[in-house]
């Protein structure tokens, strides 16, 4: 039997939700609503007395100070469909409301609810509360859903578009409309949303032994995404003689299951073994040609071991979920950075919450596990404000409002500081978005005596899931995310992460490890139990699963799908058969689901078995090693050979409204509101946040931990992205974007001693094809980026610990006119950079302190545009993309370091997008304070062009102000490096810029903060 | 002998270990306890002097904020939790434990009654979460023992439902006329003023009440996270002494040690 309760809150309580949808439907959707309310809907599917469900009613679902509640019909206070204005009937009303001349009366009902199988977390939290109170198993289900109660005079059809383009996601969610006379009437119950797979589980098998044509058929029937040579590898496989004798023994023979072929694929997937990054390539430039064996090996590997080598802070990179470096003597630090772009192109909701959520399993499935301490994100969509000739499936504004709120649902509920990140948008976005999450841990220097940074697995110790239960859901999410975006896409594939289960796991694991209870683990990503299990048991060397152990969300689920399925949440550990009692009972107070799935061998053989039959038996090492190795043509074309130069353009006449244009521009301004609703105070660690300055809201160049309670040492976040320079040239973006992270870090009082970074390439597909013509180019702009990526890392000795590529950034998208156009997004790359401070309380912060105080630009200022917001602004692009001397970097970081150490400097802030002149306007309204610049005084190789110097966005360069009683001492560590005393902090808040004795800006403050917290006011 | 404080953990309560942190700074020992030792009855609330409910997302803030924790422990811990209220030992609940006890009832806990739903803390009229450092008035005629000596306090906000709403006007009098209510948010001039300063829009302001002993003391801002003078988000700009949030825990630890 099934029971609704609608629960809504009483007369004069604001509905604050419904306000935010009620602005959003007019903002957004241009549809003119009068009123919005919303109600919660719990259905239960299970035996309870009526009695039971007033009492559930009272004590669970309402708060009586401000909800009320109804059982089995609609919750009306004053229903009474005799009153009526125009053709609207009413509905929830308040007689006072009725009289008011603004009521229209609610007009419509949406009703929306999960898709069967999509997870309920809130439903999941009602089950095991009811249960709490009634002191019984519940033997059934609560699924909710939301009521909007729209009111307006208002078409069936605008109410669709407000479900389908606002309220709902088609994809996992589906939504009901009635006219609220017809919901009073007939609307009271709505399909449960039930999962019922009327299959009984089975094992089908394969033959490979075909020709090519049914080879390629089975790996697109079968969505495998493998290729005619991966197939033709399986095939061969199958078809060795001591491979059939063997596989004959244990009742299997020459024919695959399918679960080896799904294995196989998410094994050897884009996702897993990045085809791409270890293919053989063919080089071409204007030097000539050269073959590149791996771009992983070659630049990125050889750099961080050669790094690891010489550095001894560098502890574990590459292979792990996450890099580690050491942090002190008692903690180790473990990063990794993701991108989770597919899924949060189709439920940018979905896809955000389930890749942070998913991120923070890497440090927590890193050696001996980690503690979560901080998250950072990178959110690269279209314009939120496109209005352009595309219609993608959700508009940009959508798809960043939906990412948002994933990555802050995530962080949030985890109890993880999401303490810095970058937006960007260009409209190649569009196609695709480059959604980056990455998440930081601590773990102990020691664990059990072992260093806190290895993980193991010997013969005969447990296998054991932990977590989430598996469904159906997240299947082929490593097969699919390597293929381009509108080709197909299942619901099963898009998933919403549920924080709460993971932090009940997370909490259970940190405890855990300090028991020493466990050996090693490792998370349940993309690949599901086939990956983590696979790769757990490379150090027994083999594994036994037996898949009906596997605790499932419903029943129906072939053991393939068991394999492979990547539903959340979940951690894979090995646990002595000794210690494993006691493992069970510390999952069990923390209400952690804990199963023994199976056992880690020496067989050599990656086994699973359903109840007792064969399903998969592989060996391991073909498994692991298997995939052949792709060859790829790269074609290296010059920028100028591209057609691109230098523009010439008349000089700017009025520069105090040109600069309020260029702090205005969307890669610029403030996005405030992001930063606020992440909470990144969590945890009590956070001592520079990222909006700063007088007012708290100015972003500062990195973000700054102090992670151990007692001790002062801390960790400075940040982050460089710059994809329009690659426009020009990837190689010197690449570099661009290292050199960003490590200004940025260096700018809050970090150095160059302790640091490192995750690479996460976000790239279009390399791949040739008859609609990616200019693949070679694209891949060589991908060698051009590993290339700076080598030269770069080993010069500031910054080793990548980890990092990830996603090599689909491409999608399909319709026209205005209903025709289809391949879009590709700007090579995009984020360095990720964390570094050691010795004592947080050294650090400054950008905004300026005291009247008086002198400032400084340090660096060369030089005629680098190129890729620059001026030109962008201009509609130009340039030619003369920014360099980076790192001998010369170098010398000056090292120098500012040693300045703020000594406590010499008041402010410093890296000269980013936008140049000096934007430089300038943050630190003066992030401190409140005028300034008085000479221009002259900046030091250029020979640049005598105004809107040059304020605009050049030339790498290496910061503000710095100082007390003047500093100067000396401030001026001789600096020696060696250039710099330019180019004026003085005012008392008053008017910015002033002068040259050759000619004032060019003349500005309030208030009116340049204004224009950069402008665009984003009213998100 | 050091004052015991027991730290309630589990279900995604996340300001554990800063709480349990700033009540050992301020002098206690304190303890992390998760939900289900003090089911099992492996640990017992009487063993401790203090009982502190910290932040966090409690459920994932499933069904409203505090609503499923508040339920687990009134069908499993009532007596307990009786027990300890009755022999005049502390409670403090920060931001989700704040949510905790109103939606348990424990807070106001007019004329002893500690199991009626008086007030509650909803969602924020912003409709957001928000993550912002707010400034406290504390009402000087309170009785709240965990406010003693304090003016006023600086401290972040971090929160999607903290609005305070009242059941009624009777209410409302009430929280007034016995000076239960302890905190209200303030703009930097020492006024009562509306968005940003309060965050949330709560009627009068509110930011934190007490029961009428002063002993139970919960409040929306994170005392917890304002331990060091480096947590204040302008100490690279403004002369900060001490973090302000630990005299909140000084002023429990005290009471402990001469009264209890």
């Amino acid at each position: 039997m099934a029971y609704r309760i609608e629960v809504g809150f009483k007369e004069k309580i604001r509905d604050a939700l419904g306000e935010k949808i009620k602005k959003r439907i007019i903002e957004d959707l241009n549809i003119p609503v009068s009123d919005v309310k919303t109600i919660d809907v719990y259905t239960i599917d299970a035996d309870l007395s009526k009695e039971q469900l007033i009492f559930l009613c009272q004590n669970l679902f309402s708060d009586p100070v401000i909800q009320e509640f109804s059982i089995n019909k609609p919750l009306k206070r004053d229903f009474d469909p005799v009153v009526k204005f125009g053709q609207s009937s009413a509905y929830f009303v308040s007689p006072k409301a009725k009289q008011s001349k603004f009521y229209y009366g609610v007009d419509w009902v949406a009703e929306v609810g999960l898709k069967p199988g999509v997870t309920d977390n809130v439903g999941k939290t009602a089950e095991k509360a009811i249960e709490d109170i009634l002191k019984r198993k519940l033997n059934g289900n609560v699924y909710t859903s939301k009521q909007y109660l729209i009111s307006g005079i208002l078409k069936k059809e605008a109410i669709e578009g407000i479900a389908k383009d606002l309220l709902a996601n088609e994809l996992i969610q589906r939504w009901f409309i009635f006219d609220s006379k017809s919901f009073s009437e007939k609307g009271r119950f709505l399909p449960i949303p039930k999962v019922e797979i009327p299959h009984q589980p089975t094992t089908s098998l394969i033959d490979p032994n075909v020709a090519d044509e049914e080879l390629l058929k089975i790996s697109q029937e079968r969505k495998l995404a493998l290729n005619l040579q991966e197939m033709q590898t399986i095939k061969n496989y199958f078809a060795r003689p001591e491979v059939i004798t063997e596989r004959q023994k244990i009742g299997l023979d020459q024919k695959a299951t399918d679960a080896e072929l799904e294995a196989l694929a998410q094994t050897w997937s884009e996702h897993c073994k990045h085809k791409i990054f270890n293919a053989k390539i063919k080089y071409k430039d204007k030097d000539g040609e050269k073959e590149i064996d791996s771009l992983f090996n070659t630049y990125i590997k050889s750099s961080t071991k050669k790094l690891e080598k010489e550095l001894d802070y560098v502890l574990s990179t590459l292979w792990d979920n996450s890099g580690v470096i050491k942090f002190n003597d008692d903690w180790l630090l473990a990063v990794k950075c993701e991108t989770h772009n597919s899924p949060s192109n189709e439920e940018p909701y979905g896809g955000a919450i389930t890749g942070i959520v998913g991120v923070y399993r890497d440090p927590m499935g890193t050696g001996k596990g980690g503690k979560l301490i901080y998250g950072t994100y990178g959110f690269c969509t279209g314009s939120p404000f496109y209005n352009g000739g595309l219609r993608p499936k959700l508009h940009p504004k959508r798809l960043l409002e939906g990412v948002r709120k994933g990555v802050e649902d995530g962080g949030n509920k985890h109890g993880v500081p999401t303490v810095y990140g970058i937006t960007f948008f260009d409209d190649g976005y569009i196609g695709k978005p480059a959604i980056y999450v990455l998440a930081a841990g601590l773990i102990p220097a020691k664990v059990n005596g072992e260093p806190g940074f290895q993980k193991k697995a010997d013969p005969g110790d447990e296998i054991v899931m932990c977590g989430g239960r598996v469904g159906i859901d997240g299947i082929h999410g490593a097969t699919e995310s390597s293929m381009e975006a509108g080709e197909w896409i299942s619901a099963s594939h898009v998933q919403i992460g549920d924080p709460f289960t993971q932090k009940k796991l997370h909490d259970f694991l940190i405890e855990a490890r300090d028991l020493g209870l466990y050996k090693g683990i490792t998370d349940n990503g993309a690949g599901g139990l086939s990956s983590s299990v696979g790769e757990m048991a490379k150090f027994s060397n083999g594994f036994e699963l037996e898949l009906e152990k596997v605790p499932l969300k419903y029943t129906g689920l072939d053991p393939w799908q068991i394999l492979v399925s990547e539903s959340q949440e979940r951690m894979t550990m090995s646990v002595s058969p000794e210690k494993i009692d006691r493992f069970l009972e510390i999952a069990k107070k923390h209400d952690v689901e804990a199963q023994v799935v199976g056992k880690f061998t020496n067989s050599g053989k990656f086994y699973s078995t359903y109840q007792g039959k064969p399903v998969t038996y592989l060996d391991m090492d073909f498994a692991h090693e298997g995939v052949p190795q792709m060859r790829l043509e790269a074609e290296w074309v010059a920028p100028e050979e591209r057609g691109f130069s230098e523009p010439k353009l008349e000089e700017i006449k009025n520069h105090n409204s040109f600069l309020e244009e260029i702090l205005s521009r969307l890669n610029i301004c403030s996005k405030e509101y992001i930063v606020r609703q992440f909470d990144h105070e969590v945890q009590g660690t956070n001592v520079i946040k990222h909006l700063v300055g007088q007012d708290s809201d100015v972003y500062s160049d990195a973000v700054v931990l102090k992670p151990v309670f007692d001790s002062n040492e801390g960790l400075a976040i940040a982050a460089g992205i710059n994809p329009k320079y690659g426009q020009i040239d990837t190689y010197w973006m690449a570099t661009l974007s290292i050199d960003e992270a490590i200004r940025r870090i260096i700018a809050v009082g970090g150095s160059l001693k302790q640091a490192a970074f995750n690479d996460n390439f976000c790239w279009p597909s390399p791949l040739l094809s008859e609609n990616n013509p200019d693949a070679k180019y694209k891949l060589a702009q991908l060698v051009r980026a590993n290339l700076a990526l080598y030269d770069f890392t080993i010069s500031f000795k910054t080793p990548c610990i980890s990092g990830k590529d996603s090599m689909s950034m491409d999608g399909t998208i319709k026209k205005l006119d209903g025709s289809e156009v391949r879009i590709s997004a700007l090579p995009t790359i984020q360095f990720s950079a964390v570094g050691k401070i010795e004592d947080i309380r050294r650090c400054v912060t950008m905004d300026v302190k005291k009247p008086g105080d002198l400032i400084y630009i340090l660096g060369i200022t030089r005629d680098e545009l190129g890729g620059s917001e001026y030109y962008e602004a201009r509609g130009e692009i340039g030619l003369n993309v920014p360099k980076v001397n790192p001998k010369e970097a170098i010398k000056l970081y090292d120098a500012l370091s040693e300045a703020v150490d000594r406590k010499l400097v008041a402010s410093a802030h890296g000269i980013y997008k936008g140049g000096l002149a934007v430089a300038l306007a943050q630190i003066s309204f992030a401190g409140g304070r005028g300034l008085e610049i000479d221009l002259d005084k900046v030091p250029t190789d020979g640049l005598n062009n105004i809107d040059k110097i304020l605009y050049s966005e030339s790498a290496s360069r910061f503000l710095v102000t100082i007390s003047p009683e500093n100067k000396d001492a401030f001026e001789k560590i600096m020696i060696e490096s250039v710099l330019g005393e180019i004026g003085k902090v005012r008392g008053d808040n008017i910015f002033k810029i002068i040259t050759n004795g000619k004032l060019i800006i003349e500005e309030g403050i208030p009116k340049l903060k204004e224009a950069w917290q402008k665009p984003f006011k009213n998100f | 002998m050091k004052p015991k404080v027991l730290i309630l953990y589990g279900y995604g309560i996340n300001c554990d270990n800063e709480t349990q942190y700033g009540f050992e700074l301020a002098g206690a020992e304190a303890e992390k306890v998760h939900v289900n030792q003090l089911i099992s009855g492996e640990r017992k609330l009487r063993d401790y002097q203090i009982l502190a409910i910290p932040g966090g997302f409690s459920f994932g803030d499933d069904i409203g904020a505090g609503k499923v924790l508040a339920t687990k422990i009134k069908y499993n811990l009532a007596a307990e939790f009786s027990e300890f209220i009755k022999k005049g030992k502390l409670i403090i609940g920060i931001c989700n434990g704040f949510q905790v006890l109103v939606k348990l009832g424990i807070l106001p806990g007019f004329n002893g009654n500690y199991d009626r739903q008086e007030v509650t803390l909803t969602f924020n009229d912003s409709g957001r979460f928000e993550d912002r450092w707010v400034c406290l008035k504390i009402n000087q005629k309170s009785k709240c023992i965990w406010t003693r000596g304090i003016e006023r306090l600086y401290l972040p906000a971090r929160h999607g439902e903290g609005k305070f709403v009242s059941r009624e006007e009777k209410i409302r009098e009430r929280l007034i006329s016995q000076n239960r209510i302890v905190a209200q948010y303030m703009d930097d001039k020492g006024n009562l003023a509306g968005y940003p300063w309060n965050p949330n829009g709560s009627e009068l302001n509110i930011a934190g009440i007490c029961d009428e002993t002063g002993r139970i003391f919960g409040l929306m801002p994170h005392p917890e996270a304002f331990l060091f003078p480096q947590n204040h988000p302008r100490w690279t700009r403004e002369k900060i002494q001490e973090g302000e949030g630990l005299k909140i825990f000084k002023n429990a630890i005290n009471f402990v040690k001469n009264k209890l």
